[in-house]
């Protein structure tokens, strides 16, 4: 699982072209959109094109997407329970 | 009727100097964007033709205060190239699958003008035009008509264009499509350029702009007589014409041959001053504005302070497909 | 009284017809024209639903004539066809001394994607991306010899297009004016709405409570406008007038608009004050109306904003033609026309679960009416919204 989130980050700033944050300044807690990272809707569609591509996980619902892209923590436990690659 | 003028300008080109020995392509060097209402995170998605946008821009409209702009017009050729193809890229090297969005909310013409709007969080007039060589010049006349008209007071109007890698390789690979390019002698290159225009004359205004035209050149009459029936319209002669700045399509110099009206006119070749892109005219703006202000093209420390006034009227000609014509008269 | 804006030929094709009457006879008959992808191969090929116009390139070609340039984009083959229906209409033979102004997305995209990998055998087809080509051929089919540009503002193009030209008309630079929009198909844009995921997998609803998303669509429409000072000499049939015009920014958001539709309240407002007219005034919208879910709720939230408790009907012909994308405020001012000529307001299909916030019903069906003057909404992305007025009557100018 550790491995997991430490992946995540560094896809996550590589994806949504995050040049300035490093991989030890996300928090597996700290809500990634908002207050947070302050990600926004663009980097949901991003987050939705990497659960496709790396994991074969297929949110079509915005609404499921808004309740597993809270935080990598959240992220990385329904990748664990759902990925198919 | 109002009186059109400028009152601010920046520009963003690369000049022929810089050129490196190898490269007939030259991508600008942006200075840095140092404005407290960008962070990184505002940045993150931002290609060359945005960022050089914004640069312009808000240098532009430093003086103004925001409440008072009305508008924001953009002219590019191109539009965000490098966005366009990196998601044609994507589409033909994934096959359609897993296709990231961001490149393609980039990739629309308007993208430059709607994050200058939203940046400084302009809800008003908001246009893009892409006519080639003469996108900035529609922008300048769609802005001319409606400050003339009452219609808006002021407006920051601009162009940009930048050089994608794909593309380049694309034209360099191609002689036919490369010599378009390679014309009279300085790169092809990137760049913008934003004015601020306004029907109320301030303590920065820098010229009035005292009309503009756009019309094909494949018209039964001559260049230069084209260029007087535009003067004779504002009452004006050839010998009125202090200097012609000018840049062409093609390598033609059209002075070459006649222009016998204006023998006595300062001619200045901009595109021998910048590296050339679509919208380089924008240069040629900028240039004369300082013209009119140092009343010298190599400026001295301080302006002209008591010498006369040998600039007063100059006339930006940009020919191709469509020719344009811009005639400043100082301020 | 000032000089005013008169249109004399209206030109379009579309996913519903081929020509105006084609187009009015489909929404007549609730007929829409959404179907499976056929032209672009790939994987959006028979499986993504699209207001594809039937012709191939090469039917195009052989309708307008053996002068088209070799490797036009489809864009500029939609936009020859309804400009010459337009152009004909008001018994214009050569577009001499009139400006061209073509609002497109994309402009040569369709034909430029084609050939993408392969573009180092053909350095014509470089340019042929070039928004301002498609506009350039466009000229040339029609024998031009006045100014011609292009506006590039997403799926607001042809509304700033048209509104473009009436300044022409009304600073007096031009009598008259050929103004349009026209956008094909590609690709680029199918692949680009679906990784948005804006796009429904069945037809599209829009306004609809369960809408889920908008079928893409293409084609052109042209109008000719003239200046009625002009129009004194001749006995010319004037079809409407653009009354009033628009454009604001909803300054929020690259792709989504704001909660409260701000740039599209601004818009709406901003166009009644140019015809000096009041809200009660507008007989019948044509809605911007995608079937997304961003785009529908804050329209009609706008719509609310500002006409209270007095909303006029309104629907989205979106749910015939699919969204047009630059073509759409073109094709949609020849829908308000058709609805001013005829004194109707064109059912919004399928529509069948009212909206909650707000709650806003478009009409459902065809709805015989009195209409003295049509508001018509495009918004885009950018944040940009414009919005078009068309009149009945020179009068109330």
């Amino acid at each position: 699982m550790e491995e997991l989130k430490a992946e995540l980050k560094t896809k996550i700033i590589e994806a949504l072209n995050l040049e300035e944050v490093t991989v030890d300044e996300i928090e597996d807690q700290a809500p990634l959109f908002g207050d947070g990272l302050g990600l926004d809707s663009i980097d949901a569609l991003e987050l939705t094109v990497l659960l496709d591509k790396d994991y074969g996980i297929k949110v079509t619902d915005p609404k499921i997407g808004k309740t597993i892209f809270q935080s990598i923590e959240t992220l990385a436990t329904y990748i664990s329970e759902n990925r198919t690659k | 009727m109002n009186k059109v003028y400028i009152n601010a300008a920046s520009i963003c080109v690369a000049t022929p100097n810089q050129q490196d020995a190898t490269g007939s392509w030259l991508k600008v060097d942006l200075p840095k964007i140092t404005n407290k209402l960008l962070s990184p995170n505002a940045t993150r998605r931002m290609s060359k033709a945005v960022k050089m946008g914004i640069f312009c821009s808000l240098e532009a409209v430093n003086h103004l205060d925001a409440a008072t702009l009305d508008g924001i017009l953009v002219g590019s050729s191109k539009g965000c190239l490098i966005d366009s193809d990196k998601f044609l890229q994507s589409i033909v090297e994934q096959q359609e699958e897993f296709l990231s969005p961001t490149p393609f909310i980039q990739s629309t013409h308007n993208t430059v003008a709607g994050q200058i709007a939203l940046l400084i969080k302009n809800r008003g007039y908001n246009m893009t035009y892409s006519q080639g060589r003469i996108s900035f010049e529609s922008a300048v006349l769609d802005a001319y008509i409606q400050l003339k008209m009452n219609e808006r007071n002021t407006l920051l109007v601009g162009a940009v264009d930048e050089l994608s890698d794909i593309s380049i390789k694309i034209s360099s690979a191609l002689d036919e499509a490369a010599s378009q390019y390679k014309t009279t002698g300085s790169s092809q290159s990137e760049g913008a350029g934003f004015f601020v225009f306004s029907n109320l004359q301030d303590q920065h205004t820098r010229a009035e702009l005292t009309d503009i035209s756009i019309y094909p050149a494949t018209t039964k009459l001559s260049s230069e007589d084209q260029v007087l029936a535009f003067l004779k319209k504002n009452d004006l002669s050839a010998e009125q014409i202090d200097a012609i700045v000018y840049g062409s399509e093609n390598t033609e110099n059209p002075f070459d041959t006649s222009w016998t009206n204006f023998n006595k006119t300062t001619k200045i070749n901009y595109q021998l001053l910048v590296c050339r892109f679509d919208t380089d005219v924008v240069f040629a703006l900028d240039l004369a504005l300082k013209l009119l202000h140092h009343q010298t093209l190599v400026p001295k420390s301080s302006p002209t302070e008591n010498g006369s006034r040998s600039y007063q009227k100059i006339l930006i000609c940009n020919f191709g497909e469509q020719n344009s014509l811009m005639l400043l008269s100082g301020c | 009284m000032r000089n005013a804006v008169a249109v004399t030929g209206m030109g379009m094709i579309t996913a519903i017809g081929d020509d105006v009457a084609q187009n009015y006879h489909s929404l007549l008959q609730k007929q829409h024209g959404i179907k499976t992808l056929q032209h672009i191969s790939g994987k959006h090929q028979h499986q993504t639903l699209v207001g594809e116009v039937a012709w191939t390139d090469a039917e195009l070609i052989e309708k307008l004539g053996p002068e088209v340039p070799k490797n036009s984009s489809r864009t500029s083959l939609l936009a020859a066809i309804a400009a010459r229906e337009a152009l004909s209409q008001a018994g214009i033979t050569v577009a001499e001394n009139m400006p061209i102004i073509l609002g497109t997305s994309v402009g040569g995209m369709d034909i430029f994607e084609q050939h993408f990998p392969y573009l180092l055998q053909d350095s014509q087809l470089i340019q042929r991306r070039d928004v301002g080509d498609s506009s350039r051929v466009l000229a040339q089919l029609l024998g031009s010899n006045s100014l011609v540009t292009s506006i590039s503002t997403a799926c607001s193009s042809a509304a700033n297009a048209i509104a473009f030209g009436a300044r022409l008309i009304l600073s007096g630079r031009a009598d008259r004016v050929l103004v349009g929009g026209s956008d094909a198909l590609s690709r680029f844009t199918i692949n680009g709405f679906d990784s948005l995921m804006l796009l429904s997998n069945e037809l599209n609803r829009p306004f609809d409570a369960n809408r889920n998303g908008l079928n893409l669509g293409e084609g052109a429409g042209f109008l000719v406008l003239e200046s009625t000072e002009s129009l004194k000499k001749t006995a010319k049939p004037i079809l409407g007038y653009l009354s009033g015009f628009s454009n604001a920014n909803d300054a929020f958001h690259q792709t989504s608009t704001s909660e409260h539709g701000e740039g599209a309240y601004l818009a709406m407002k901003q166009a009644l004050a140019s015809a000096a007219l009041t809200p009660r005034a507008i007989d019948y919208i044509n809605a911007h109306g995608t079937a997304t879910e961003n785009n529908d709720r804050t329209e009609a939230t706008a719509i609310l904003h500002l006409f209270k408790d007095q909303i006029p009907p309104f629907s989205s012909t979106k749910a015939y033609t699919g969204h047009t994308l630059g073509a759409s405020a073109g094709i949609e001012a020849i829908y308000a026309l058709l609805a001013l000529q005829q004194q109707l307001a064109f059912a919004n299909l399928r529509f069948e679960n009212t909206m909650d916030q707000p709650a806003l019903k478009p009409i459902a069906d065809h709805q015989p009416t009195a209409i003295r003057h049509v508001l018509s909404n495009s918004f885009g992305f950018g944040g940009n919204c414009s919005t078009l007025i068309f009149s009945h009557e020179q009068s109330l100018y």
